[in-house]
């Protein structure tokens, strides 16, 4: 056999085989070694690289809605409705054992400027067992004309099954639904109904303003976060024409575009998010206002915090069970916006997919999957990058505070990774819940979230 | 240095940097200077209390951002507005203009297209282009996903929709609202009861009437175009530029 320079001939071909190869097949071949040496390997960290792009993907996503409210064009057409012939509405009043917040509630819609005759008030008492009813009834009587009562006694527990029994106390086709710890302020029933002048709007959607942000670190943290969700996150959607989500409270719904959708479900545990995803296969807008404001009360204990994102995870994951495919085949929406309402749909399996990936790339270290994640370097970068990615959520928080003007609470950020490593494992087990409960057809079990104000309001 | 020097110099340095945003964090904490809630404003009355009886907006002279009036605005031909308020404003001239009188036309029920869908309760919802054809008349709210036209002398009992561009031929009357993500034109003696809301730009014919001195009505748009004659009842708003011709 022929020598030269020290390899032989078979040797010799091969490097130089090697030196001409493209990158893509060389990648190929390495690939296909890795796949005989290192099976399992291989296909973790694969996964692993597909996490990450999913990271990526919404890293991105909430960047681009940061700057786009920042910096962008800002979308609210309906602002131009001063005056119009305004519709009949029924205003709801959900509540649950709600004393010590539900006269304030009362007595600010009673305060409202929407003309008198075409507005009507209806306190939905779910079963309470303080004296939110007797609270009740006293206002009533001092406002027959515009303030009707419904005690349920029985029936399925829960707000949606709640409201869908009230809904036969409605007068017209506009429904605003308020939880029993807001005060609107008297305009808010003006610009909650406005935009369903427009006939494709189906639901409508206001901001939510902490009222107890001064109680503890929690409620500082929590401020920041509704802050990010709504002056940033959902007005971007808007200009964007993505899909504002309707959510439940400080907002109004279309009756009858509820009822082409397939009505109120009574089993949905996020029944908001149930009907905006409803809606949008159906053609029908949402619409966020962010200057319709009304103040509520966040949790102030971190087990009530943690059972309530457990909860709207939970509720999330049932909608995106339920119509994550019809939502896809939808021909009413738009691409942009089923795009937008699926990445909105997922939004909660990025904290168990984040769990995973970290899982995964502990595996691979104690695999000694080191020659494998060479393969995937561009994969490492995106692991890395989407880590920072995390961080936009962070960006959202500041731009927020910049935007309200609250500058100085941005010192506060630091602390908000505690709080996703505290309600990372919540949200993941509501997966888990979800999809176990979406196979054994067990029935959602709803948490009431607990009220702060010291005394009973009469 | 010895490597384990190294090691110590690289896991407190590292340490210092994590730990660094923590302590501005753990001050306001402790000693919050920015801990009240957002305020927000009431929205009760958010337009500008009224200046006078009737306003006179002259062309050349600035024009404050928002005009109230508790009878009358009169803004003459060239005067340039963003926001005006009062129960009637005249456009161009100091009387409403019809340059036509109005006869009696015997509307057409119109047919919903093959492709069109219901919407809602009573509605319908077309994809694509949609025309009226002149003196038909159609029932219950209407989105078109593509252009409109509306012929002359139609009747529209509800409201409409369209995400393209809109024109309303003349004489025609809408008695609900009106809304574009594109532009409006509103050809002669047209008459709305409802708003007219368009993302982009609206443009008001001769004769044109929106809302009346017993249901006042909105136009809202990023910018207005009127030519002299047209009234309005209620207000309007033109987010970038409004401009009697």
């Amino acid at each position: 056999m022929q020598v030269m320079d020290g390899c032989t001939e078979p040797q010799c071909v091969g490097n130089l085989g090697a030196l001409f190869m493209s990158p893509a097949q060389a990648w190929t071949q390495a690939l296909q070694a890795q796949w005989q040496q290192h099976p399992l390997s291989l296909l973790l960290a694969m996964a692993l690289g597909l996490i990450a792009v999913v990271m990526l993907v919404y890293g991105l996503r909430q960047t681009l809605f940061s700057v786009q409210r920042m910096w962008g064009t800002q979308r609210y057409p309906y602002k131009g409705i001063v005056q119009a012939q305004w519709p009949q509405v029924t205003v709801f009043i959900a509540a649950h054992n709600e004393e010590k917040v539900i006269a304030d509630s009362m007595r600010a819609l009673l305060q409202t400027d929407y003309p008198a005759e075409r507005i009507r008030l209806v306190v939905v008492n779910d079963r309470s067992t303080d004296k939110t009813a007797q609270i009740v009834d006293t206002h009533v009587k001092a406002h027959p004309d515009r303030l009707v009562a419904f005690h349920r006694s029985h029936g399925k527990p829960g707000k949606a099954a709640a409201l869908k029994d009230a809904m036969r106390y409605a007068q017209g086709d506009i429904a605003l639904i308020f939880d029993a710890d807001y005060t609107p302020s008297a305009g808010l029933v003006r610009q909650l109904v406005a935009p369903f002048l427009d006939p494709e709007v189906g639901a409508v959607m206001g901001r939510v303003v902490p009222r107890n942000v001064s109680s503890n670190l929690l409620t500082r943290m929590l401020d920041m976060e509704r802050a990010a969700g709504y002056q940033v996150d959902q007005q971007a959607r808007m200009n964007l024409r993505g899909v504002p989500q309707y959510g439940g409270t400080v907002g109004g719904v279309r009756l009858s575009a509820v009822q082409a959708v397939g009505g109120w479900r009574d089993d949905a545990l996020a029944e908001d998010t149930d009907i905006t995803i409803r809606l949008l296969i159906g053609g029908w807008k949402t619409v966020y206002n962010n200057e319709a404001a009304c103040y509520e009360e966040v949790p102030e204990e971190w087990s009530v915090r943690l059972r309530q994102v457990h909860r709207w995870a939970k509720g999330h994951d049932q909608v995106l069970l339920r119509h994550a495919r019809q939502l896809l085949l939808s021909r009413r929406a738009s691409a942009r916006e089923r795009l937008d309402g699926l990445l909105l749909l997922n939004i909660f399996l990025m904290q168990p997919l984040l769990l995973l990936g970290w899982l995964m790339a502990m595996a691979l270290y104690y695999l000694h999957a080191a020659e494998v994640l060479t393969l995937f370097i561009p994969g490492a970068v995106l692991v890395v990058y989407s880590a920072v990615g995390g961080f936009s959520a962070f960006l959202q928080m500041a731009f927020a505070q910049l935007i309200d003007g609250h500058r100085l609470r941005i010192r506060l950020l630091p602390w908000q990774l505690l709080s996703f490593v505290a309600i990372t494992p919540a949200i993941s087990s509501a997966l888990w819940a979800s999809v176990s409960e979406r196979f054994t057809q067990r029935e959602l079990v709803w948490h009431k979230t607990s009220r702060y104000n010291k005394q009973v309001s009469t | 240095m010895s490597n384990g020097l190294w090691t110590l110099a690289f896991i407190v340095l590292t340490a210092a940097l994590l730990a660094l945003p923590f302590f501005p964090a753990w001050r306001e904490w402790r000693h919050p200077l920015d801990a009240l809630a957002l305020a927000i404003p009431d929205t009760a009355d958010d337009s500008a209390p009224p200046l006078s009886a009737q306003v006179r907006l002259a062309a050349g002279l600035a024009t404050p951002p928002v005009v109230s009036a508790s009878a009358r605005i009169l803004a003459l031909a060239g005067c340039q507005f963003q926001q005006l308020n009062a129960p009637t404003i005249l456009l161009g001239v100091a009387k409403p203009w019809h340059i036509a009188p109005r006869h009696p036309v015997q509307h057409h029920l119109l047919q919903p297209p093959a492709h069109a869908e219901r919407w809602g309760t009573q509605g319908w919802r077309i994809t694509g282009d949609c025309h009226i054809p002149d003196a038909h008349r159609v029932q219950g709210p209407l989105v078109v996903v593509g252009r409109l036209t509306v012929g002359s002398d139609c009747l529209i009992e509800g409201d409409i929709k369209a995400h393209g561009d809109v024109q309303v031929g003349a004489r025609s009357q809408i008695k609900g609202a009106l809304v574009s993500v594109q532009r409006i034109t509103l050809h002669e003696d047209v008459s709305l009861q409802g708003p007219v809301l368009s993302e982009t730009e609206v443009t008001l014919d001769v004769g044109v009437v929106i809302g009346s001195l017993e249901q006042p009505s909105s136009l809202s748009a990023a910018q207005v175009l009127a030519q002299p004659g047209a009234v309005v009842h209620g207000s309007v708003w033109a987010h970038q530029s409004g401009r009697v011709a």
